[in-house]
């Protein structure tokens, strides 16, 4: 590759990490990127988990350090926060209903075969 | 008994005084109640576009709420400035957290939080632009759109590629020439710990859908950049 090209490249990769963060595919680092993707409105509106609401039990769980280890009680089940965004008059699509129950799925199947190794 | 403070900032300083625990706590859920619409929503705004995105929402949320009760003495603010300018601060430092609990959970990392880091990793937009202007000024305002961002990636063969991509953009650090060409070694380690591979293969899958997303960006170049 020669120099011209190598620079082309890195001018295309700089303004497409740009674009990452101004889309919101990865966290702001500046106040224009943060009120850009605040500015953004969501299709579908997904409510705070009722898990999370209370800041102490978020403490009292600790610290999550890998995505499999993930581990919400049984009473704040997915089908809780959606009832509760139904009582909220929020509508969630039926894609948004189907990733919330394949993510909980799957975290519970990774504690299971973690659980069973052990 | 009842939070009377009104200063998000004074809300901080409280929740920071380990020995008043009652005090701390109701300070810290006080804080907490004000912000956490804002957190949630950027959170989940960014973690929605990756896979597991509702798991990976709830645990960088979980964790940045788990760090701004043990480093809240860390956000530092002259505290005459005005309410406007402290929640802008405040909403900074929240997302510098979230961003590196973002970045450790996507990547497997365990890299710890340095709390004298969690204030200042903001950047400094004015330092940002003096940069661009200096190695190319007549590109400093490209960004690609949203539709030809979506479609690079989606030109990625498998879930995998498109992860250690990210991952690799993650780290990105423009302006760092060769080590901003390469992911960092720790965190090439612990993806080929979770994809079972090589060190190696990493690298080569990291450069070779780079590759695939760049000639496509480059096709896109002059007429879709925006």
């Amino acid at each position: 590759m020669n120099e011209k090209n190598a620079k082309m490249d890195e001018i295309i990769e700089n303004a497409f990490v740009k674009s990452l963060r101004h889309h919101g595919f990865l966290f702001p680092e500046t106040q224009t990127e943060l009120e850009i993707v605040k500015s953004k409105k969501e299709i579908e509106e997904v409510p705070l988990p009722s898990e999370l609401e209370d800041p102490m039990q978020i403490i009292r769980r600790g610290k999550i350090e890998s995505i499999s280890s993930v581990e919400f009680p049984e009473n704040s089940d997915v089908e809780e926060n959606l009832a509760r965004a139904a009582r909220e008059g929020k509508d969630i699509p039926d894609d948004v209903k189907n990733q919330m129950k394949k993510d909980k799925d799957s975290s519970k199947r990774k504690d299971n075969d973690e659980n069973s190794k052990q | 008994m009842k939070m009377e403070i009104e200063e998000d900032h004074d809300l901080l300083v409280i929740t920071s005084m380990k020995d008043e625990p009652e005090m701390r706590n109701m300070a810290f859920t006080a804080f907490c109640n004000r912000y956490q619409d804002f957190l949630w929503d950027v959170v989940l705004k960014v973690c929605r576009k990756h896979s597991n995105w509702y798991e990976l929402s709830r645990a960088v949320y979980s964790n940045t709420i788990i760090n701004v009760f043990e480093y809240a003495g860390s956000f530092s603010i002259d505290p005459k400035s005005d309410a406007k300018l402290i929640r802008t601060k405040i909403e900074n430092w929240l997302i510098s957290i979230a961003n590196r609990e973002f970045k450790n959970l996507a990547s497997g990392s365990k890299d710890p939080i340095d709390p004298s880091e969690l204030y200042d990793t903001f950047k400094d937009e004015k330092a940002v632009m003096k940069i661009e202007n200096f190695m190319e000024e007549e590109l400093d305002d490209i960004t690609f759109s949203e539709e030809i961002v979506s479609k690079a990636l989606a030109l990625l063969p498998k879930e995998r590629d498109k992860h250690i991509l990210m991952v690799y953009f993650q780290y990105y650090e423009k302006g760092k020439g060769d080590q901003a060409k390469n992911l960092d070694p720790k965190v090439r380690k612990e993806l080929a710990l979770k994809y079972n591979t090589t060190e190696v293969n990493i690298r080569q899958i990291n450069s070779r859908s780079k590759k695939i997303v760049i000639d496509f960006l480059k096709s896109n170049y002059n007429s879709k950049a925006q």
